[in-house]
């Protein structure tokens, strides 16, 4: 048996570009290893961060994460965006096919879930707990493993750049192209076990904020009392645990056509390929309601304290939340109304697209018409909004459009439809997370953003995404089908594919405004700080701590009365914190997560390359992780009275 | 009876109910797990490409007692929990000894049925059909190995300690964990092999 | 289901109550396929109903599903699974009928 599997010396071959990209990569890791090597911090990140169990550091570490993937995802983009602009006619641009293949399937799966995801997860990680009046999530460790199970995941974009090739099948990868006999090679293998990874973590999040929600909210605060944000976290993670599922099922078949030659999705055998993409779509169509419901909630908590005005329809709110939910479970076949079902299958899920806008139209004009009349604050937290509302009710449209089979069948799979979803995902659920870094960062870190170059970022990223994606629907509508490396020199495509450059370079400058805000308000953070803990007059419970919150959130539990219940107190209402200091129950820190995140990572890198003595090895590690974990008995401790005090005072 | 389950984190409600409803919750996603191999199990029910059906393969007495065997386990899982309930570690033990046999004689069975197909000059790659049975029936067989392993990683403990909260609180997931496997094993009966008749 | 609020946690009857009715409703089905001659359409009900009759049996009397104390979460969880469940497979199963006939399968 070769103990390297398959994995032989033409893995390291690869082309300049390909070269290029994996020293960047190198010299970025060197310089982040070098630089905390230099600061000697190894012991310090180890104890107080990749071992924690607390839901705001492990927030901040999602967020950090999905950053560094952000990066990628944008030069993914600017690549493709070139090669657009020159490859026409004679010029077959400067990257092969195959590249251009890798490159926007890495594109998609980047985005999707290792920014995406990660930037939803670590919000929800670091706002939720608090605005329910907790300690923490249900289950810290879970919560834990779910990072490094994110982060393991998301090891594959990076590594399949230097050993061997990511999948070039798009993100979806559907089979039989991405199948055993279509796509012997490695790089699908590496898509499936960066998705399966990070999608079981995404799962145990699902179940972790479910448990949280239903379970651990601070007396008085029933449902309908929640933060809108907790809602819309609350639907978003009943999405997950369902669908999520789906797809680990759907990927688990493909895995087992690919390593045991199965014949589910298969063009031979009686394989049914079509059953693939019927599945991947009940999963993923979901799975952008997943994004962009935390998004709404996020919309939905910035929206009337900067407006200062509480939420227009709390409850139509909550119903088009509701709405929205369980909508997007039937709506999945408008992914392929192409792929040859009958006009009355067609036109049910047609309908139940269109039906879908409605609950979300309702959502539009509650936020609308809470800032109508109220003291609106335009800081970089409204402009987002208002940039989202711009950008998303644009993008609504074209979906609605595109909902029409007869239409559908016009602009599938053209830049038409690229555009709509750019525009739904950098409308709704960016744009939702640059709100909710503008409003809550000071809550986290201690100090405030500096705001002018926010506000620069908005206007690069607003402009710019209109320059860059305006133009896709044109040439959607002229017939330019999507993942093109190259066209005709007749079509008349180039001057629009040029401007649509352009404005990813109008971006990229919005990106390096965001970069700048925030080395310029660490600079700063001593004249920006938060003193008073709540520098926006805020309305729920996280702003009822200092900023940053001690680790144990709350010295006493609070009791709510009502929705909004801090701008209660504040205007003389019930008080929400009342008794004595007792001693706090917290879990203790764990390095379980990440050796199983570790190990799970190599169990991945092992399948593709066919190791499979590895594969058993770190089989048995993760379960050994998994006993170890089950058998420790310092799993959590006290903090006592005298601690808690002490840490109150001195605030 | 003594649960005294930490207030973990001070949030008013006990750590029993919120892990044993965060496992309940684990197992409905479990269920939408099966339930897309059912459905492409469904699927390609009739995609056989000349080679042998669930008709021509299986035989539904010999499922009948893999069902028997189930249920019993079920029932002696849930026997185990009520044992652990009344904090009776040797009830508690035994009974999860029985399931965990029991568990082990379907995985045996299931393997007796792969094995009679593989004599036939069939297996898994021989039609889009045949796929989907060894997908369905393996994912069922892994889940039991999880349930055997899980067992033996819990009983050590319980042994030694005897039935405390933490070991209340993690037999009680694994009994649940048993009863869901029945059911699903009802799913399987009724569509592969009763359904498979007709 | 798991409520430590209710005393079927500590009773063996439920159990055995389960098991009988699991029992019957299983020799039933097996019965039906093996030794009656219904039309295929009531095989399939009749089958398929009782097989539907032993989880419900077994999810009251082994996991003690709908007795818990309110919230019910626990089976306000399972119907949401359920649906969604059925709504996956009626929904797959009909989108792929559809387009076997266009394939002429």
């Amino acid at each position: 048996m070769n103990l390297l599997g398959r994995l032989t010396e033409e893995a390291l071959k690869h082309d300049w570009i390909e070269y290029g990209a994996g020293i960047s990569m190198f010299l970025g890791a060197f310089a982040l290893i070098a630089y905390v090597t230099y600061k000697k911090k190894w012991t310090y990140l180890w104890k107080e961060w990749f071992t924690s169990v607390d839901h705001k550091k492990i927030g901040i570490m999602y967020i950090f994460v999905s950053v560094i993937m952000l990066v990628k995802g944008l030069v993914d983009a600017l690549m493709m965006r070139a090669q657009q602009m020159i490859a026409v006619g004679e010029s077959m641009g400067y990257l092969g096919a195959e590249h251009y293949q890798q490159i926007f399937t890495a594109h998609g799966v980047t985005m999707i879930f290792f920014v995406g995801m990660g930037l939803i997860f670590g919000v929800i990680n670091l706002v939720m707990p608090l605005q329910i009046g907790a300690r923490d999530v249900a289950f810290p460790f879970l919560n834990n493993l779910s990072f490094w199970l994110f982060t393991a995941g998301g090891m594959y974009i990076f590594v399949s750049l230097v050993i061997g090739a990511f999948a070039g099948t798009g993100w979806t990868s559907y089979p039989p192209l991405a199948g055993l006999k279509y796509s012997p090679g490695v790089g699908v293998d590496y898509w499936l076990w960066s998705i399966q990874i990070s999608g079981v973590g995404s799962l145990l999040s699902g179940v972790n904020f479910l448990v949280t929600i239903l379970k651990m909210r601070c007396p008085g605060m029933k449902l309908m009392k929640m933060p809108v944000f907790v809602w819309a976290t609350f639907a978003s993670m009943l999405l997950v645990v369902m669908a999520f599922p789906i797809l680990t099922a759907t990927l688990g078949m493909l895995s087992t056509d690919r390593l045991l030659d199965t014949k589910i999705f298969t063009a031979e055998f009686g394989g049914n390929p079509m059953m693939y993409i019927n599945l991947i779509w009940a999963w993923g169509h979901p799975e952008v309601y997943i994004l962009v419901l935390p998004c709404f909630g996020i919309f939905s908590e910035v929206v009337p304290v900067l407006s200062r005005k509480k939420l227009f329809g709390y409850s139509s709110m909550v119903w088009a939340i509701i709405a929205i939910t369980i909508l997007s479970f039937i709506v999945w076949l408008h992914h392929f109304f192409t792929m040859g079902a009958g006009p009355n299958v067609n036109a049910f899920f047609g309908i139940m697209t269109m039906v879908i806008a409605v609950p979300t139209g309702v959502k539009v004009f509650n936020w609308v018409f809470t800032m109508y009349r109220g003291k609106v604050r335009f800081t970089s937290a409204m402009l987002w909004f208002i940039g989202f509302v711009v950008l998303f009710v644009i993008g609504g449209m074209t979906g609605v459009m595109m909902a029409i089979p007869g239409i559908d069948f016009q602009v599938h799979n053209s830049l038409f439809l690229v555009a709509h979803f750019h525009q739904v995902i950098i409308g709704g659920v960016v744009f939702g997370i640059f709100a909710a870094y503008s409003y809550w960062f000071p809550k986290f870190t201690g100090f405030k953003l500096e705001e002018k170059y926010g506000k620069a970022a908005f206007w690069c990223w607003l402009i710019g995404f209109l320059v860059a994606f305006m133009p896709l629907y044109l040439l959607g509508f002229m017939g330019a089908a999507r993942r093109m490396n190259h066209y005709p020199a007749q079509s008349g495509w180039q001057p629009l594919f040029v401007v649509a450059g352009m404005g990813a370079l109008l971006i990229l400058v919005g990106v390096c405004f965001q970069a700048l805000q925030l080395m310029v308000s660490i600079k700063n953070r001593a004249k920006n700080r938060d003193e008073t803990g709540d520098p926006w007059d805020g309305a729920t419970l996280e702003w009822t701590t200092t900023s940053p919150p001690p680790f144990y959130n709350y010295a006493i539990i609070p009791e709510v009365h009502n929705r909004d219940p801090f701008w209660v107190m504040k205007r003389g209402g019930k008080k929400i914190f009342s008794g004595e200091y007792e001693k706090i129950h917290m879990p203790s820190n764990t390095a379980a997560g990440f050796n199983i995140g570790v190990l799970s990572c190599i169990f991945g890198f092992a399948v593709v390359w066919h190791m499979f003595w590895l594969v058993a090895l770190s089989g048995i590690g993760i379960i050994a992780a998994l006993v170890f974990r089950l058998y420790e008995k310092k799993t959590d401790y006290y903090v006592t009275v005298e601690e808690v005090k002490a840490i109150e005072m001195r605030k | 009876m003594n649960v005294a389950d930490h207030q973990f984190p001070d949030s008013h409600h006990d750590d029993y109910s919120k892990t044993t409803f965060g496992f309940w919750l684990y197992l409905l996603t479990d269920l939408m797990f099966f339930a897309t191999i059912f459905s492409t199990y469904a699927v390609l029910k009739k995609s056989t490409f000349g080679g042998p059906g669930a008709k021509d393969l299986f035989s539904v007495s010999y499922a009948m007692i893999e069902t028997l065997i189930m249920l019993t386990c079920a029932f002696i899982a849930g026997i185990g929990g009520v044992y652990a309930h009344r904090k009776s570690k040797g009830g508690t033990i035994i009974s999860f000894v029985l399931a965990f046999l029991l568990g082990g004689a379907i995985l045996g069975m299931i393997w007796h049925e792969f094995s009679h197909v593989f004599a036939g000059g069939y297996d898994w790659r021989s039609s889009a059909y045949l796929s989907a049975y060894f997908t369905l029936l393996g994912t069922f067989a892994l889940h039991l190995i999880g349930g055997l392993l899980w067992t033996i990683v819990l009983l050590p403990p319980l042994f030694k300690v005897g039935v405390t909260s933490l070991h209340l609180k993690r037999m009680s997931c694994l009994r649940i964990f048993w009863q869901f496997l029945s059911i699903v094993w009802v799913f399987i009966f009724t569509f592969v092999y009763l359904l498979g008749e007709i | 289901m798991i409520d430590s609020h209710h005393n079927w946690n500590t009773s063996f009857k439920p159990l055995f109550l389960g098991f009988v009715f699991s029992i019957i409703f299983m020799l039933g089905a097996y019965r039906i396929i093996i030794h009656s001659h219904l039309k295929y359409h009531w095989l399939l009900f009749t089958v398929i109903g009782l097989g539907i009759l032993q989880i419900i049996a077994q999810l009251v009397f082994f996991l003690h599903l709908g007795l818990e104390t309110k919230p019910r979460w626990n089976i306000a969880m399972f119907i949401y699974t359920i649906l969604l469940v059925l709504a996956l497979v009626i929904g797959s199963l009909w989108i792929m009928q559809n387009l076997n006939y266009n394939l002429m399968m």
